[in-house]
């Protein structure tokens, strides 16, 4: 049968469907459609409380850093912290820039899903780096944060840091590589995927 | 009053949300999850329609988009919005079963073969759309339209004479 022939059928089908299909409006009615606007702000208002928590935390690692840096030991881990929370905010801000600039009811379909997919592509990349740098943030936050909060200065009891840093490394490390290979590695291969997809459609054949 | 408006805005284009529901969820329960999905989405941006393109384009363009996010969708049964039982769009009574129409079967399980963006361009081609309407709604040009077709239209030819 030839598309044209199935577009009759078709016609017939759409036909038969007016006529039979039922909208049921008690059930429309019901929902709870204003609810579904705010759950839909969701992503961009955890993205806007984590760059203001990540912003407050790193001023405070940045002032913390400078109060200290005339000792080393205590400036290399506050600058190794702030150079990975700085990641993590701009991470957030760039996701924040992407979610405001999907246009979910003006865009053609490519649009709207080549806005999606990058968005979930640089939020699955993102979460790869947060989970694996969070030994690394951990090992580096703790002296400069012992000592700017608690006045604890975590080098004078080298075997509970040493202790601290292999726990990092021997549990915190297999653990982010598993909650990310389980979680999020399939996620990210789908998203790249389809964004590939996308630009194969878009192309003149 | 805007929601009436709405409601009757659905009862004209039920059709075309039941065909989009059905070409792209072949399982019912999805089915309904993905019809509300719809409805939700159209009801959000409902009081942003300005006219600036025709309604059904624009029903197609949010239905479209929702059916394939959702099919895309890495958790797509977790986040209901609303629970709910029944489908909104049902045929209302057995009179009339699109399983027991062969042709109807056939097209749905060849629809179901296609990729996302390839259902998308059939459902529309197969409503009659006009090829300025089809590129606009997903956003490729009117001659890359018009090749698809053609290609889909021999894969369709070859499906049909092996069956």
């Amino acid at each position: 049968m030839e598309l044209e022939e199935l577009k009759s059928v078709w016609a017939q089908y759409d036909k038969k469907l007016s006529q039979n299909l039922k909208l049921n409006e008690e059930l429309l009615r019901k929902m709870n459609l204003e609810k579904s606007k705010k759950e839909m702000n969701a992503p961009l208002f955890y993205e806007i409380i984590s760059v203001i928590g990540g912003a407050i935390f790193l001023m405070f690692i940045v002032s913390a850093t400078i109060r200290y840096s005339y000792e080393l030991e205590f400036l290399l881990p506050g600058i190794i912290t702030s150079i990975i929370v700085s990641i993590w905010v701009y991470n957030s801000i760039s996701k924040m820039k992407l979610l405001t600039n999907i246009e979910y009811y003006n865009s053609s379909i490519i649009e709207l899903q080549k806005s999606i997919n990058t968005f979930k592509l640089k939020y699955q990349t993102s979460k790869k780096f947060e989970l694996y740098s969070i030994p690394a943030f951990a090992i580096a936050a703790f002296p400069i944060l012992g000592i700017a909060m608690r006045n604890f200065d975590i080098y004078e009891h080298p075997i509970r840091f040493i202790v601290g840093i292999v726990l990092s490394l021997i549990l915190g490390y297999p653990g982010q590589i598993w909650i990310y290979k389980n979680l999020y590695e399939k996620k990210l291969k789908n998203a790249t995927n389809f964004l590939d997809e996308l630009s194969q459609f878009e192309k003149e054949e | 009053m805007e929601k009436e408006k709405f409601i009757s805005v659905i009862k004209d284009n039920q059709n075309l949300i039941y065909k989009i529901c059905y070409s792209y969820c072949s399982n019912a329960e999805n089915r309904k999850d993905l019809q509300q999905e719809i409805l939700i989405q159209l009801w959000n941006s409902f009081s942003k329609f300005d006219g600036r393109v025709k309604l059904s384009t624009w029903i197609y363009r949010i239905a479209l988009n929702t059916a394939i996010s959702f099919y895309r969708n890495d958790s797509k049964h977790s986040d209901k919005k609303v629970s709910i039982d029944a489908s909104i769009i049902s045929l209302s009574n057995f009179e009339y079963v699109p399983e027991q129409d062969e042709n109807i079967t056939m097209l749905y399980q060849f629809i179901e073969k296609l990729n996302e963006m390839d259902k998308a361009l059939i459902l529309l081609y197969l409503d009659d759309n006009k090829q300025k309407d089809i590129a606009e709604v997903l956003g490729i040009s009117e001659t890359n339209v018009a090749t698809k077709i053609s290609r889909i239209k021999k894969i369709l030819k070859e499906q049909f004479r092996n069956n």
